[in-house]
């Protein structure tokens, strides 16, 4: 901030100078690139999230879920519903069930902690990558892969890049280097892990449409989940 | 190295790549170091997409200044 101001401050009658005294035009771009790169400075934050610490409450968050997954002896895979109010919820079944719910049956389930969806009983978790995905600001015309980018690249930092691919009622997300960690197996085993769980969100909220995780592989590079929409 | 510093450091060698190159073409012409740097200034926004403190008042004036340089040029053609 306090260069970008200098720049600003020595640009300004730098170019006034060369200009009207020198009467030298490249001198003078040299001045106006000066007053360009000062105010660029000044309106860019040098640290606009301390990364870490977010991360480390984002990671954090997710001891609760954990401790809830586990008190309730969840194996379920989780539905990530569309945004009510603005937040993205996830339904995760308490009971094995073969036949999916339809769309409409999840996104009525009650609001409550412990809830029900056509007589089977189930959890409403507020997962960590709900508020970040409404803090992200995410238009709603986004295209899939721009949102997951603009959530996970851009305001998260997450991973390093993501692509994502929708094959009729299944969408893959491919993740480059993901930066937060989860080391909690009941998470990763209902929600996945903290990206594809964010990714999960997006998804929902990019969609308007529940979507349930499916599967997730990886190795430390690379993260591939897979989720399927269901309308 | 952060994001940011990328930008800024990309920003900065742009501009001064458009100044140096522009001097040495012997250009006399400020609009057209104003409208490369527009142009410089909105690429590396596309490519680096930095987060702001406040609303980019830098790409409004610049984008203000290139649209003027343009209308003036196009009425400068439309009444030679």
């Amino acid at each position: 901030m306090g260069f970008g101001l200098a720049m600003v401050f020595f640009g300004v009658p730098f170019t006034a100078f060369t200009y009207w005294i020198l009467s030298s035009v490249p001198l003078t771009a040299l001045g106006l690139a000066c007053v360009i790169l000062g105010a660029t400075i000044m309106i860019t934050p040098s640290s606009p999230v301390p990364k870490g610490a977010i991360r480390a409450m984002v990671e954090g968050s997710c001891v609760n879920v954990e401790t809830l997954l586990e008190e309730c002896n969840v194996t379920e895979k989780a539905f990530y519903l569309p945004p009510k109010e603005g937040r993205v919820y996830v339904f995760v079944p308490l009971r094995s069930n073969p036949h999916l719910p339809d769309a409409s049956e999840v996104m009525r389930a009650p609001m409550r902690v412990i809830t029900e969806v056509r007589g089977s009983p189930g959890l409403l978790i507020f997962p960590p990558g709900s508020e970040l995905t409404r803090l992200s600001g995410l238009s709603s015309g986004s295209g899939l892969e721009d949102a997951l980018r603009h959530v996970l690249v851009d305001f998260v930092e997450a991973a390093e890049s993501v692509k994502a691919v929708r094959e009729g009622d299944k969408v893959v997300v491919d993740l480059v280097r993901p930066r937060l960690r989860t080391d909690f197996p009941r998470f990763r085993r209902v929600l996945g892990s903290l990206v594809t769980s964010i990714a999960g969100c997006v998804l929902a909220s990019c969609l308007e449409l529940p979507v349930v995780f499916d599967e997730e592989q990886g190795d430390g590079e690379r993260v591939r989940a897979v989720f399927r929409v269901i309308s | 190295m952060d994001k940011h510093k990328v930008y800024l450091v990309s920003l900065a060698s742009l501009l001064f790549l458009i100044v140096v190159g522009l001097a040495t073409l012997k250009e006399t012409r400020l609009d057209v170091y104003v409208s490369l740097f527009t142009v410089s200034y909105f690429v590396t926004l596309a490519v680096f997409r930095p987060r702001r403190r406040v609303s980019d008042v830098v790409g409004a004036t610049l984008f203000i200044a290139f649209s003027l340089i343009v209308a003036f040029k196009v009425a400068e053609i439309l009444l030679r």
